[in-house]
């Protein structure tokens, strides 16, 4: 169960990602599976990017999109707990976690952050070993 | 009706192992027709390992343009019905062509048949296999990959032929093509192909190259992604 204030890590050894035009392109080189999460879910990885904790990653939706700040937390929360049961993200151990960098100040229009999931290439991708030390 | 095989072999800067993987496709229980091998502009002792070889091997020489490009090439000039590839590393298991071509000749609604791979880490990269446990790339897993695979010539004007634009991760790129072109893919679960990982690799050279590979991965997946939302 990740806490709102535990930093958060994205599982080098074993994902390749990337975000492209605001969409989050994620690949589990260990089950081959791929996801995508556009707009507010890219934001929101680019966030876990800086290591930052689901609360700082909560303030900053609601400071950048026209959302309650109340919703902005439980998606947040709810989008977190789906990566980690992914194996795409983990708690490193830490609490606090980097402040966000803000973004341009007005509010874009909000939709709740999905993380759609695709097993397609996985046989494809089963060639390619995660090797240990992924991060450049 | 017995089907005529062309096999294209890409060979840049090959010679430490070239002379084994050309000899695991010249003893095959079931040779290929014409084995045409690439060189893709080598600077080391290919050129005179493989006119040691003589007329067994047709030779076409190239300035470096990469694997896609090398196979390529060799594709447009093969007389086979059926192409297969070999990679300068690696080897095949003597019975590889016979049993793909036993499929293909008794399946005419299959395009490609590829066999499972063994990848064989070098003594100096036995900490990385270690590593990887139980993923699928340490258990023999279905090769969708250039050698192991037995391909029909129709295949490539069906799908295109191979990304040269890619100097990694080709062979992930045209699979995942030939899939949405509806393509026929069938695994024979034997392990036919041993593919020697030994850190010189074009794929698995460094760790910079690795990342290189990823980052290609993920630029087909966001293509595709693309693609199925047009």
């Amino acid at each position: 169960m990740i806490d709102s204030k535990d930093t958060l890590a994205i599982r080098r050894r074993e994902v390749a990602a990337k975000v492209i035009d605001g969409e989050a392109i994620l690949i589990n080189l260990s089950t081959g599976q791929y996801y995508s999460m556009g707009d507010v879910g890219g934001r929101v990885w680019s966030l876990i990017e800086q290591s930052c904790n689901s609360e700082g990653i909560a303030t900053a939706i609601a400071a950048e999109y026209d959302v309650p700040a109340a919703t902005a937390a439980a998606d947040v929360a709810e989008l977190v707990a789906e990566l980690a049961a992914e194996n795409l993200i983990e708690t490193n151990g830490a609490v606090g976690g980097a402040t966000p960098v803000a973004r341009s100040s007005s509010k874009a229009a909000y939709s709740k952050p999905a993380l759609s999931k695709f097993s397609d290439m996985a046989e494809i991708f089963a060639m390619d070993p995660p090797l240990p030390g992924l991060a450049q | 009706m017995t089907l005529t095989v062309s096999c294209v072999i890409p060979a840049y800067n090959a010679a430490r192992f070239l002379e084994r993987a050309l000899t695991s496709v010249l003893d095959q229980s079931r040779p290929p027709d014409e084995i045409i091998v690439v060189d893709d502009g080598s600077t080391d002792g290919t050129a005179g390992l493989l006119a040691a070889f003589g007329p067994r091997l047709r030779v076409l020489r190239q300035e470096n343009a990469g694997p896609a490009a090398a196979r390529n090439r060799g594709i447009e000039v093969a007389a086979g019905e059926l192409v297969c590839f070999q990679d300068a590393d690696d080897e095949w298991h003597r019975d590889k062509l016979a049993k793909q071509l036993a499929l293909l000749d008794a399946r005419p609604d299959v395009g490609v048949c590829i066999t499972h791979v063994r990848n064989v880490w070098a003594k100096h990269l036995e900490h990385e296999r270690l590593a990887l446990g139980g993923h699928a790339s340490a258990n023999d897993p279905p090769g969708y990959v250039f050698q192991s695979s037995l391909i029909r010539r129709e295949v490539f004007e069906r799908v295109g032929m191979l990304d040269e634009t890619l100097r990694r991760a080709e062979d992930t790129e045209w699979f995942a093509r030939a899939r949405d072109a509806g393509v026929t893919v069938e695994v024979l679960a034997d392990v036919l192909v041993y593919r020697h990982l030994h850190g010189q690799n074009v794929s698995y050279a460094g760790e910079r190259t690795a990342s290189a590979r990823y980052e290609q991965l993920l630029e087909i997946v966001a293509a595709r992604l693309k693609q199925q939302r047009a």
